[in-house]
């Protein structure tokens, strides 16, 4: 009988306005840290909101634009224990909502009009631009869907691997924050005006934040032939659509639901086996009303004693990042056994069903063997990632 | 894996209408939703499919295109420039700078509530979607999955597109852009009453490959490695492939006179899409059943110059 390759993470990376790696990303988290800061990068005076988690950064000599250097550091520090990456059987697999705006908005804006070359400004870019960092010749794929987009791809990268397609692929999410976006959320009066606090009862919105996140995805057998340190498995990815509305998301959170199902399905799971979540967590009233119910729906009896992390107060919401972000700090949590606590997060609504982990890192009685990774976005797709301990 | 089968399709072109119950939904599109949208709800239609009350949670959306949401982009990006104070935006503008827009509308005005995802992979973005929906209904993650690819092109990416072919020297003279959506219904074969193997199906799916080549002879030859491996596979009574087509315009020596003549006319990631979508609308009016001694194998490849291929195999039920 023909069996299904297994899944492993061999390597991550991420950059955040918590510091340069993973290292800075993981000790921040842990120490309930946030780098939520006055933006500076463009000026707010027009906006609502004046506060993002920016990493200290500028574009690259190349014009390499922000979430392209972001993504190299990433990838790059993911693959750092596998310098022979690249062939036919490697694949890159990347998720962005706003890869390529940057450099279109300004050749829109150009004077003369649109003078020069058209920007190579389309989404698609980035992932081409890691393939040909690191010579893979297998899949290439960009996935873009919305705040859901990291998670995707990591589902997608994981995919390939179950299917033959490939036997290791980088695998994550890369965005950069612009005016472009900052407005179009103030618009829509979505940003906090202090910080983001994910299920907090006073919680007035999200905050925007840069960030990348990749994971090396490999095939269980290969990677143990090589001797690679094995951080965790993929075992389940899942999609559901809300079917309910553009921008506010379900109130009870059916499509959250269903990509959670799907998930745990794939995975050979059900939902008593989860042992920690890693929630979507913005911070605006809609989204974590939204997650409270899916969550508690999925959970059932659990979901009071089940911890749960959201990373948005201390990263902010790194759009195409968030989901591979979060799926790193899945990991980290299985291999760690310690639960972050939620920065922003000091008191959750009474009758909240779920355990928001605040104020200090949490290491359970009983081992975090299953971690489930939840991602919600405009258009109605979520995105849930199962990942369990090595 | 379950056999699956392409059940219905529909094109969209520029200036399309919509059903009147969509009027409203298709005023707050942009020209890539309009387009993508345009062609989903066609080609679910055809299929003979009734639009749900509920939610069908096996039922998805999958979208695969270069530009996506850009003419969005571009009015979100106009309006941000001329605005004093943020309330000088459109929120329901910003709301459709996500490329998953299409997976959105049509998951509401369908009711399909299950995969929803949205591939940006450049001119192989389409077919991409085509294979990763193939999955997904393979797999059993769904049951049906709308198919679509879009371009929406507004003065903005026309001007563009005339920049950029400068690059493609003389291949690109004369190369059209052209505004397009496509659209087919993947079903699976097993199911209820009313399910594909009742119905007169065009096509089945039979096998898909992407891979990421930018050396155009390397990856001429791995594409013809893959349509090997499909001729020696075989597909039940199915002969060895009838037909490549090139999908994509030619900018380079790819397949070097394999294929049937590539288009003169640049459809992005909605390219093989395109294709497929036009060649089971031909076919539909005469086709005969699934179980006919009569099927072709047809190959349609998709090639991005900055390295990408996407190429499906599709067995067409036709004389």
């Amino acid at each position: 009988m023909e069996t299904v390759p297994r899944v492993v993470v061999t390597g991550m990376g991420a950059e955040t306005a918590l510091g340069h790696g993973l290292h800075a990303f993981w000790e921040g988290v842990l120490l309930g840290r946030s780098g939520i800061r006055p933006v500076t990068r463009f000026d707010t005076r027009r906006f609502h909101a004046h506060d993002a988690a920016l990493i200290d950064r500028e574009r690259g000599p190349d014009g390499a634009a922000l979430e392209t250097l972001f993504a190299r550091d990433a990838a790059d520090e993911a693959l750092a224990t596998c310098p022979d990456f690249g062939g036919g059987a490697a694949g890159v697999a990347v998720g962005t909502t706003l890869a390529g705006n940057d450099a279109l908005t300004e050749w829109l804006a150009s004077r003369p009009a649109r003078a020069g070359a058209p920007p190579r400004s389309e989404a698609g870019a980035l992932s081409r631009e890691l393939a040909e960092r690191y010579g893979a010749r297998g899949p290439v794929s960009t996935v873009s869907v919305a705040c859901a987009s990291g998670a995707a791809a990591v589902g997608l990268g994981a995919e390939w691997i179950r299917e033959g397609r490939a036997t290791r692929v980088l695998a994550g999410g890369a965005d950069a924050i612009s005016p472009f976006v900052f407005s179009g959320f103030d618009a829509l009066r979505a940003l906090s005006t202090s910080v983001a606090r994910p299920f907090d009862v006073a919680r007035d919105g999200l905050t925007l934040g840069d960030g990348a996140g990749f994971l090396l995805l490999e095939e269980e057998n290969r990677a143990r032939r090589r001797g690679a340190v094995i951080l965790a498995r993929v075992t389940g990815y899942g999609s559901g659509s809300d079917a309910h509305h553009m921008t506010r998301p379900d109130p009870e959170g059916r499509g959250l639901r269903r990509a959670v199902a799907s998930a745990l399905v794939q995975a050979g799971r059900v939902s008593s086996d989860v042992d920690f979540v890693s929630a979507h967590g913005t911070g605006t009233t809609f989204n974590d009303a939204m997650e409270e119910a899916a969550l508690a729906h999925v959970l059932g009896a659990k979901a009071r004693s089940v911890p749960v992390n959201g990373i948005k107060g201390a990263i902010g919401h790194t759009l195409g990042a968030a989901g591979a972000l979060e799926a790193v700090l899945s990991v980290l949590v299985l291999a760690s056994q310690r639960v972050p606590p939620t920065a922003g997060h000091t008191r959750s609504r009474p009758d909240s069903p779920l355990r928001i982990v605040s104020g200090a890192p949490f290491s359970p009685e009983n081992p975090i063997a299953v971690a489930l990774s939840t991602s919600s976005a405009f258009g109605g797709t979520n995105a849930a990632l199962v990942l369990e301990r090595a | 894996m379950r056999p699956l089968f392409l059940v219905s399709a529909a094109l969209a072109a520029e200036g399309g209408s919509g059903a009147p119950e969509d009027a409203n939904r298709l005023r707050r599109m942009d020209r890539f939703g309009r387009t993508g949208f345009l062609a989903g709800t066609r080609a679910f239609s055809a299929s003979g499919a009734s639009r749900s009350r509920g939610t069908d949670p096996r039922g998805g959306v999958i979208v695969g295109t270069r530009h996506g949401c850009r003419p969005a982009i571009t009015e979100h990006a106009a309006r941000l420039a001329a605005a004093a104070r943020v309330e000088d935006l459109a929120p329901s503008v910003f709301a459709s700078t996500v490329h998953n827009s299409v997976n959105g509308e049509l998951a509401m005005a369908l009711g399909l509530g299950g995969v929803s995802e949205t591939i940006v992979s450049g001119r192989s973005a389409g077919l991409e979607a085509l294979i990763l929906g193939a999955r997904r209904v393979a797999t059993g993650d769904a049951d049906r999955v709308l198919v679509v690819a879009a371009e929406g092109v507004d003065d903005a990416m026309r001007e563009a597109w005339e920049k950029e072919k400068l690059a493609f020297g003389e291949r690109a003279a004369g190369v059209e852009l052209v505004e397009t959506g496509a659209a087919v219904l993947l079903e699976a074969k097993e199911g209820e009453e009313g399910s594909a193997s009742e119905k007169r199906i065009p096509a089945r799916y039979v096998s898909g490959t992407l891979f990421f080549e930018p050396d155009a002879r390397r990856a001429s030859a791995r594409f013809f490695e893959w349509m090997r491996q499909i001729a020696a596979q075989g597909s039940g009574e199915a002969e060895p492939p009838a037909e490549v087509l090139l999908c994509t315009p030619e900018y380079e020596d790819f397949l070097e006179g394999e294929e049937r003549d590539a288009p003169r006319i640049e459809r992005f990631g909605a390219a093989g899409m395109f294709e497929i979508a036009r060649d089971i609308a031909r076919i539909a009016p005469t086709m005969p059943s699934p179980h006919s001694p009569s099927k072709k194998i047809h190959l349609y490849v998709t090639r991005d110059v900055t390295g990408a291929v996407a190429a499906v195999a599709i067995e067409f039920f036709s004389s």
